[in-house]
């Protein structure tokens, strides 16, 4: 039982580092309808801009934070040079998942020759270990448990008490209706991706802080489970990505414990596929159907 | 009307560029690939270098390092280089090989065996000067070696996978000895400091398929017990419940093997779980310096005095082929980044020693052709009586050209390759880091006896 509760505390900081990445992504969705396959390879972009801070002497905090703002900048600006240009030409959705896929390697290819092809680490945290009844949690998954809470928590603020984020909720459920309310749709589409930019870059950071190490493939990988987050939550649905992030994050650690680490990857995704099944849309519906692709 | 008329005139300007620019631009993009493709014989990510000045293209003779460049596993693709350039340097300055200077060149397999095999066919499809593969390393092997031997080239490889154990094709050569071995010696090791508690964590995946069941097998057989076996998938967010698993078992010792990304999150969560690193056994792909960097940045140098490394024995500073490499090795300084790390690498020297045998047997053979010379590469390394031994390739080449029958002993020192085209050598225990010392000789005796 000790372990089972232990792996649970695991799986609560995977979440944490697993919420604002999947938040990111879905808010992308729901604003634009992309579903943008290089989020991870952004992610991992903000990640070595962190890195090459605290090289030039910076805090990790800081350094999280310009990452954060790197992500914010080069999100929104992508979306705006690159990504909507081709929506406006009538681009399918499968004909923007390559896009971003391209974008993806482009992204993925420019960090290597950057930084070359070995890991490298942030400055190591104090070492340390808190006991929370069963649960035991180092230092630094403290400190992300709690960036996590932060994320979520803000989130919730900014879609229910800010006019900007109920814009944002409007132009997620129906874009022109939201128009021609007086909303402008362009400028809550950039705000949407600057946001979810800043939430990606900083999930790079906490994902490079709990990995203890930032390769230039760390966002592929994690981009499966991101994906996972948001499907199973229901496309589109912001709240949902959480509750998608929390289930895959303690999913995979406690998997480890019944089935072996080996097998953790794939009861996540079993888990998965049975919801789905279930419950096509997600565990909460959401602008998946609006969007004509679930 | 005008208006149409000026829209549609307006039309066929716009859209002639166009057509324009779609009929240009491919035709562009396959001239520009197309002289990619001809100037890049091994068709893949090629890094051409004679280790010395004066090759000629037209007569230069390839070998190839078809090795991960990129990826996790990219430092295996230089430690090939590292081994090829000292041996062509010298190879090229006792005038080359029938009139031929050889050279290096390098195919990125990425570490990936779906990427692998179109850069193995595009290697065996541009072959011409292609006289040996110093690879393919464990990511690919299994989906490219049917290719390179297909194509009758000599493959040399970093590859301790056990499927190779007991292998047929003659164009396979292996001079480091088998992974299984790696476990085995862990396991004498453990033994003979009295450890009889281990924890066993390896990577899934073919990096551990052989020192994994070796080491937890060879250690029963010599009365110890594992106390938790963990399998690491790589690319996870987080191995703490791994971590925990270890630490809540107590070992007195721990076997491992796995990458550089997931050790150092793994080692760095065991270490704060634990306040610090078990006794830590690892292999020797655990000592390559990439490998290396990435951990101590996750637990810091300080923590590597835990880790203790396995590999086969490597020549004394005194044997004269290692000297000779050595000074061969510095003469290259500026091809190998990270030198220092090398010399006593039992990778880089055993595809230095890989170098001087095939350019030895295609001395032999007086021949450049694969098919005519690698029959030649076993004998090599034997001896026999009235050998003359020789401890480089000018001292062979000079024996060979005064009719005399020679028998190689460089890098490695005494090659003793099994009917397999195996390598035998007994293992020693080393520190980690990037300077390793030597702490002793794994007792033979003990191996045996773990290897049942």
């Amino acid at each position: 039982m000790n372990s089972v509760l232990s792996s649970l505390g695991f799986g609560i900081v995977t979440a944490s580092t697993l919420l604002p990445a999947a938040v990111g992504f879905t808010l992308q969705f729901s604003a634009t309808g992309i579903l943008n396959i290089a989020f991870g390879a952004q992610m991992t972009f903000a990640a070595f801009i962190a890195y090459m801070c605290t090289q030039a002497g910076l805090s990790i905090w800081v350094a999280m934070v310009l990452a954060g703002l790197f992500g914010a900048v080069t999100s929104a600006l992508l979306n705006r040079f690159l990504l909507t240009p081709f929506t406006r030409r009538g681009t399918t959705f499968f004909g923007m998942v390559v896009v971003t896929i391209a974008l993806a390697l482009l992204v993925e290819y420019a960090v290597e020759l950057t930084w070359g092809p070995l890991p490298v680490s942030y400055p190591m945290m104090t070492s340390g270990v808190v006991h929370v009844g069963a649960m035991s949690f180092t230092r630094s998954q403290l400190v992300v448990l709690a960036i996590g809470v932060v994320f979520a928590v803000a989130t919730h603020a900014l879609l229910h008490y800010t006019r900007a984020g109920k814009a944002i909720r409007a132009v997620a459920d129906n874009r022109n209706l939201a128009r021609s309310s007086g909303i402008s749709a362009q400028r809550i589409t950039d705000l949407a991706w600057l946001v979810s930019g800043l939430m990606g870059g900083a999930a790079g950071v906490m994902l490079g802080l709990s990995l203890s190490s930032v390769s230039y493939t760390m966002g592929d990988t994690f981009l499966i489970e991101i994906i996972a987050a948001a499907v199973l939550g229901g496309v589109g649905q912001v709240y949902g990505a959480m509750l998608g992030a929390l289930v895959i994050g303690v999913l995979l650690e406690e998997s480890a414990i019944v089935l072996g680490g080996a097998y953790a990857p794939i009861s996540a995704f079993a888990v998965l596929i049975l919801v789905l099944l279930i419950r096509p849309t997600g565990i909460l519906a959401g602008a998946a159907k609006a969007k004509g692709v679930a | 009307m005008r208006l149409f008329q000026q829209h549609a005139d307006t039309r066929r300007r716009t859209v002639r560029p166009r057509r324009l620019m779609a009929v240009v631009a491919p035709a562009a993009v396959g001239a520009l690939l197309a002289a990619c493709g001809s100037s890049n014989p091994a068709g893949g990510t090629a890094q051409a270098d004679s280790g010395s000045a004066g090759g000629s293209s037209g007569g230069t003779l390839n070998l190839v390092a078809f090795d991960p460049f990129s990826g996790s596993d990219a430092s295996y693709g230089p430690l090939a280089l590292s081994g090829c350039y000292p041996a062509v340097h010298l190879i090229n300055a006792a005038g080359g090989v029938l009139g031929h200077k050889l050279n290096c060149t390098s195919v990125d397999t990425r570490g990936d065996p779906q990427d692998a095999v179109p850069a193995a066919n595009a290697l065996t499809a541009h072959s011409g000067n292609v006289v040996a593969v110093l690879g393919p390393s464990s990511d690919e092997i299994l989906s490219t070696i049917n290719i390179l031997e297909q194509a009758q080239l000599p493959s040399f490889t970093m590859s301790g996978d056990s499927q190779f154990d007991q292998q047929t094709s003659q164009y396979f050569w292996r001079l480091v000895p088998p992974d299984a071995d790696e476990g085995y010696a862990m396991a004498a090791w453990a033994t003979k400091n009295g450890f009889t508690r281990a924890a066993a964590v390896f990577a899934s995946g073919s990096q551990s398929q052989a020192d994994g069941p070796s080491s937890k097998a060879g250690f029963k057989a010599l009365g110890g017990t594992i106390v938790v076996n963990i399998s690491l998938a790589p690319g996870q967010p987080s191995y703490s419940t791994e971590a925990a698993q270890v630490a809540a078992a107590h070992p007195q010792v721990m076997f491992y093997d796995a990458g550089a990304p997931e050790s150092a999150t793994f080692l760095a969560e065991l270490k704060q779980q634990m306040g610090k690193l078990p006794p830590t056994y690892v292999v020797e792909t655990e000592e390559e310096p990439g490998w290396i960097k990435a951990v101590t940045g996750a637990i810091g140098a300080g923590s590597l005095s835990s880790l203790t490394a396995f590999e086969a024995a490597t020549p004394t500073s005194t044997q004269p082929g290692w000297q000779t490499f050595s000074q061969a090795l510095s003469a290259v300084n500026s091809q190998v980044p990270e030198a220092s790390q090398y010399p006593h690498d039992p990778f880089t020297l055993s595809y230095y020693d890989a170098s001087n045998l095939v350019a030895l047997a295609m001395l032999e053979a007086h021949s450049t052709k694969p098919a005519d010379f690698n029959k030649y590469i076993m004998p090599l390394t034997q001896p026999g009586a009235g050998k003359t031994v020789v401890h480089d390739f000018a001292a062979g080449k000079k024996a060979l050209a005064e009719g005399r029958q020679i028998q190689y002993v460089g890098a490695l020192g005494p090659i003793a390759l099994d009917k397999y085209h195996n390598i035998a050598a007994p293992f020693v225990a080393l520190t980690e880091g990037s300077s390793p010392k030597q702490i002793g000789t794994v007792p033979t005796d003990l191996m045996i006896k773990a290897a049942g």
